[in-house]
C-alpha cells in the first residue's frame, strides 16, 4: 500500500498561489488538459486525489472505519425496526425531503470548512461518514410518523436534536470521527430544529393537499353516481 | 493536536487550520466563488438558468396531480437525491464540469438538477402507470437527454465533458428512474396487498 502512495505526486496548495481563474491549461488527474478549463476543476481534481490518498493510508480498514460501518448499519437497522410499517408513506415522505436538505447542509458545510470528518467511510460523495447528519432525517422521520400532533412532536424533536447535537456530536468528536472547524454544537442544534419543523410543515401540507383533493374527487364521483341512478 | 490557525485570505470569518485537506478545500471553495463572481453571476447563461429554474419549479407544482401528490413527491425527491449524488460524484472525480450555476456551492447546476430533470421524470411517472409503458417512455427520455439535451448544453457552453461520453449516461438516466419507481412501489406495497 505505501508504495502506491509514494508514486503519487505530493500536493501542496502553495503551488497554487492566488492565480487568476480563467483560461489556462492544467492537470486533471495525471492527464494534461487543454487550456480553457477553469482553475477550480484543477483544484477539485487535486483535492479528490488527496482525499483518496488519505483514505487509503489512514482510514480504510482502520478500527474507526469499522466503527463507522457498524454504526451506520445499526442506524439503518434501528430505523427499519422502529418504522411503523402501516404508515410507511408518511415516514418516507419526511425522510426523502430531509435527506435532500441533509445532503446540501453536509456538503456545503464541508466546502465552507465549517466542520470536518477526519475519518471517511468512502473518500468521495455521498458523505456516509456524517453519522450526526444521517441520524437527523432517520430519527425525525420516525418521530413524525409516531406523533402526528404538534405538541408531542415538538417534545420529541427537541429531545432528538438536543441529543444529537449535545451528546452524539461531542462523542463523535471525542472518537475522532467529527471535528468542529468553524462551527459550534449550538449552531447544530438550531439547524436541526429548523429542519425538524420546516420538513414537518412541508410534509403535513402535502398530506393535507392530497387528502383534500381525494375527498373532492370522491364527492364528485358520488354526485355523478347519484345523478346516474 | 495543536492547531496553528491562520486567517482566511479573502474571508476573515473563516479560520483555516494548517492542514492540507482543509487548506485545499478552502482554496477550492474560494476559487469557485471567485470564478462564479467573475464569469457567471448576472451573465446571460446565469439568467437563462434562473428563468429555467423558476419556470420548471412552477410547472412541477402545477402539473402534479394533487390526489397523488405524496407519491409523486416521494418519487421526485428520490430522483433529486440520485441526481445530485451522481452529479457531485462526477464533479469530484473530474468526469465533467459545468461553467454556469445559480449558486457557486453545492448542489452543482442547481436548476437542471433540482427542477428540470425531476419535472420530466415526474411527468413520465405520473402519465405511465404500468411498467411496460414506463420503461418505453424512460428509454425515449434517456435517449433525448443523451443525444439532444447534452449536446445542446455542450454547445451553449454550460457543460464540458472531461473523461466522459454522453452514451455512458444513458444506462444511468434509465436506471435511476427504474430504481426510484421500485422504491416507491415498495413503500406502497403493503397498502395494495391489503386492498386486494
Amino acid at each position: 500500500m505505501p508504495q502506491i502512495i509514494k508514486e503519487l505526486p505530493s500536493i501542496k496548495s502553495s503551488t497554487y498561489p492566488n492565480r487568476l481563474p480563467g483560461i489556462h491549461g492544467g492537470f486533471v488527474g495525471d492527464k494534461m488538459v487543454p487550456s480553457g478549463i477553469p482553475q477550480s476543476v484543477d483544484l477539485q481534481s487535486k483535492l479528490t486525489q488527496l482525499h483518496i490518498q488519505e483514505w487509503l493510508t489512514e482510514d480504510v480498514f482502520h478500527i474507526r472505519w469499522w466503527i463507522l460501518i457498524g454504526s451506520l448499519t445499526v442506524l439503518f437497522l434501528a430505523w427499519y425496526l422502529l418504522l411503523d410499517k402501516t404508515k410507511k408513506k408518511e415516514a418516507c415522505l419526511f425522510l426523502v425531503l430531509a435527506i435532500i436538505i441533509e445532503l446540501g447542509i453536509d456538503e456545503d458545510g464541508e466546502e465552507l470548512i465549517l466542520w470536518e470528518y477526519p475519518t471517511d467511510l468512502i473518500p468521495i460523495f455521498p458523505p456516509l461518514t456524517s453519522l450526526n447528519l444521517i441520524s437527523v432525517p432517520l430519527s425525525l422521520s420516525i418521530a413524525f410518523q409516531r406523533y402526528p400532533d404538534l405538541k408531542r412532536y415538538t417534545a420529541a424533536a427537541v429531545i432528538i436534536t438536543a441529543v444529537i447535537s449535545f451528546v452524539l456530536e461531542p462523542l463523535l468528536a471525542l472518537g475522532g470521527l467529527y471535528e468542529l472547524v468553524n462551527w459550534q454544537y449550538v449552531y447544530s442544534f438550531f439547524v436541526y430544529l429548523l429542519i425538524a419543523f420546516g420538513i414537518r410543515f412541508a410534509a403535513k401540507k402535502l398530506l393535507e393537499i392530497e387528502n383534500k383533493s381525494r375527498r373532492l374527487g370522491q364527492n364528485k364521483k358520488e354526485r355523478a353516481e347519484d345523478e346516474h341512478y | 493536536m495543536a492547531k496553528t490557525r491562520k486567517k482566511g485570505q479573502k474571508m476573515n470569518i473563516i479560520k483555516v487550520p494548517a492542514r492540507q485537506n482543509l487548506k485545499d478545500q478552502w482554496d477550492l471553495t474560494q476559487t469557485r466563488i471567485t470564478e462564479w463572481l467573475q464569469s457567471e453571476l448576472f451573465h446571460f447563461r446565469w439568467w437563462i438558468l434562473l428563468v429555467l429554474f423558476c419556470i420548471t419549479a412552477i410547472l412541477l407544482w402545477k402539473k402534479a396531480e394533487k390526489s397523488r401528490i405524496v407519491e409523486l413527491t416521494i418519487f421526485t425527491a428520490i430522483i433529486v437525491i440520485f441526481v445530485i449524488i451522481l452529479d457531485e460524484l462526477g464533479d469530484e472525480l473530474s468526469l465533467w464540469y459545468y461553467s454556469a450555476d445559480i449558486i457557486p456551492l453545492f448542489p452543482p447546476i442547481t436548476a437542471i438538477n433540482i427542477t428540470c430533470m425531476p419535472l420530466i421524470y415526474m411527468l413520465i411517472y405520473q402519465r405511465f402507470g404500468t411498467w411496460g409503458k414506463f420503461i418505453i417512455a424512460t428509454l425515449i427520455m434517456a435517449t433525448v437527454f443523451c443525444f439532444v439535451f447534452e449536446p445542446i448544453f455542450v454547445w451553449i457552453g454550460i457543460y464540458t465533458m472531461l473523461k466522459w461520453k454522453s452514451i455512458y449516461g444513458f444506462p444511468i438516466y434509465f436506471a435511476i428512474a427504474v430504481a426510484a419507481k421500485m422504491i416507491v412501489n415498495a413503500i406502497y406495497s403493503d397498502k395494495e396487498k391489503r386492498k386486494a
